[in-house]
């Protein structure tokens, strides 16, 4: 267990680096520096000034060694428009969506494991089909468009929640559904699938002709053994929740991660972006370590392979 | 009236904010939409079929690297680095393309590795190695025409997926730039004024919903006539 650990926190380490990498040569080649820091009305002197006084003239390993080293103790660098420590915008931002994809996530799981396991136990009956139907519409419906759908008729026409902001909790929930609604349907799929699997299997069978009740059986021994492939995938669903909630924040408003990626591109200021973009992968790729050892620990064959 | 979604004879579906006809648009938009959607499910096909197979075939240290780059793209918040390459290189229809097209490969990669390594251990591979045909000749006889199933399930996936990334990029305006028809340019522009004309928001997404549902059951579809199962 141990070793294995070890070897996919290295590979992890390494993983994360390779994203910064690429990232940071993105950033810094595709666009000048300069400009973007001095801004649109700047003479060329003061340009070059600025590319001497911040070193963006030398060869861009050299920079990115200088990030790197910085970044490792926690200095992201200055934000352009914002004029503070890019590491405290994150930090500010980050609980908002944080708490935000928490609260998606559980009504990703909350709306898609029960269909799965109703769907499951009856299959090819109403709720099967039901269930199947709304997974297939949830996938095709585009999330902006369901947010905008949302607000008018929640907000305008109904009146029963907020539009935008962040200040109460009546605030979270459209956003929630939102953002949640998409990773629902691979979840009921893959629930549905491995309960189909596990009802079959001999224990299940043992456990029934042993006379158990059926809510001990499904929950107690089947549910318990088809969730570990959903737990990875519920984990993966998580990260890709901030991807997601770029879109999301920016609709809503609400003040988080996400909508501070949208407000830092469109406003050129590298520095925020590059250290979202690792904010970002960093996050997942530490997630997914936890999902990988966590399922290690679970199924001891895992850890051999 | 402009930007008034009332149907005349000669505006069936009204008119957007500039006076332009809505449903000559909503047309043209679906252009748009299938462009980008084929040319970057193609160009991540090509790369990523490219990358699963040789890992899936040569294994060892092709796998290794192949595989460290799998995962290095999806740890990547693709969202953002897409709306970050867009918006620092300008956006346009190429350019949407191109980045989608280098930034969606990882689902191909995956299954053609799978697949690939299936196929692999198959004998017809071991017989055409032992009457010694080329690594090259195996790869096209042997190899693709087996893996083309797959391919062409997760290909109708991933162009419904480029669908639905286009229309959102260009609705936070980092996508297609106007006065192109995209669909997601339709639904921002015509958020502004959705809590008086509602139709403007909503034919759009209904067009983009409807595309992407039939796209998907397409590859459903696919997926169930090419499945092993359904062989006798």
């Amino acid at each position: 267990m141990i070793s294995y650990a070890l070897k996919r926190s290295i590979l992890a380490i390494l993983v994360a680096l390779t994203v910064s990498m690429i990232s940071f040569s993105l950033l810094y080649i595709s666009s000048d520096p300069a400009i973007a820091m001095a801004g649109e009305t700047a003479s060329d002197a003061d340009i070059e000034a600025i590319r001497e006084l911040y070193g963006f003239d030398r060869p861009i390993v050299v920079q990115y060694w200088e990030w790197l080293k910085k970044a490792a103790s926690g200095d992201l660098g200055k934000s352009y428009y914002f004029r503070t420590d890019v590491s405290h915008l994150i930090a500010e931002r980050l609980p908002t969506t944080m708490t935000l994809g928490l609260c998606a996530i559980i009504f990703a799981i909350g709306l898609a494991v029960p269909l799965g396991v109703a769907s499951a136990i009856r299959p090819n009956s109403i709720i099967d089909r039901v269930s199947l139907f709304l997974s297939v519409m949830g996938q095709a419906l585009p999330s902006f468009w369901f947010a905008l759908i949302l607000i008018v008729l929640f907000s305008v026409n109904l009146r029963w929640l907020p539009v935008s902001g962040s200040d109460t909790w009546q605030h979270f929930i459209m956003p929630t559904i939102v953002l949640g609604y998409y990773a629902a349907p691979a979840i009921m799929r893959l629930t549905r699938t491995g309960m189909l699997e596990v009802l079959s299997t001999d224990y299940i069978r043992t456990a029934r002709a042993k006379g158990l009740r059926p809510p001990v059986v499904l929950f107690k021994h089947a549910l318990r053994n088809a969730i570990i492939p959903v737990v990875s995938l519920a984990a993966v669903q998580f990260g890709f929740m901030l991807g997601g909630s770029i879109v999301v924040e920016t609709i809503f408003a609400l003040h988080g991660a996400g909508f501070l990626a949208w407000e830092s591109i469109t406003r050129n200021d590298l520095p925020t972006v590059q250290g979202l973009i690792l904010a970002f992968s960093l996050f997942y790729i530490i997630l997914t370590l936890i999902a990988d050892l966590i399922n290690a620990w679970l199924d001891p064959r895992i850890r051999i392979g | 009236m402009i930007g008034s979604t009332i149907g005349t004879w000669e505006h069936i579906f009204g008119t957007d904010h500039l006076g332009r006809d809505y449903l000559s648009r909503l047309i043209y938009g679906s252009r748009i939409s299938l462009l980008i959607g084929i040319g970057a499910a193609l160009i991540s096909g090509i790369i990523g079929t490219f990358l699963g197979v040789m890992a899936g075939y040569f294994g060892g240290r092709v796998d290794m690297v192949v595989t460290f780059l799998i995962t290095v793209r999806l740890s990547m918040p693709v969202v953002l680095v897409a709306l970050a390459v867009v918006a620092i290189v300008g956006g346009s229809l190429q350019v949407v393309i191109g980045v989608l097209g280098l930034l969606l490969w990882d689902r191909f990669a995956v299954v053609m590795r799978s697949s690939t390594l299936q196929i692999r251990s198959m004998d017809y591979v071991t017989a055409a190695r032992a009457v010694g045909c080329s690594t090259t000749r195996i790869l096209m006889t042997e190899v693709m025409p087996n893996v083309v199933n797959n391919l062409i399930v997760i290909a109708t996936l991933e162009i419904a997926h480029a669908i639905i990334l286009e229309a959102a990029l260009s609705f936070l305006g980092l996508g297609v730039q106007p006065p192109l028809p995209s669909w997601g340019l339709m639904v921002s522009e015509g958020k502004d004024m959705m809590l008086f004309e509602p139709w403007l928001i909503t034919i759009p997404g209904v067009a983009l919903f409807a595309l992407v549902l039939s796209v998907n059951l397409l590859g459903d579809g696919m997926r169930d006539v090419t499945a092993p199962e359904n062989r006798n």
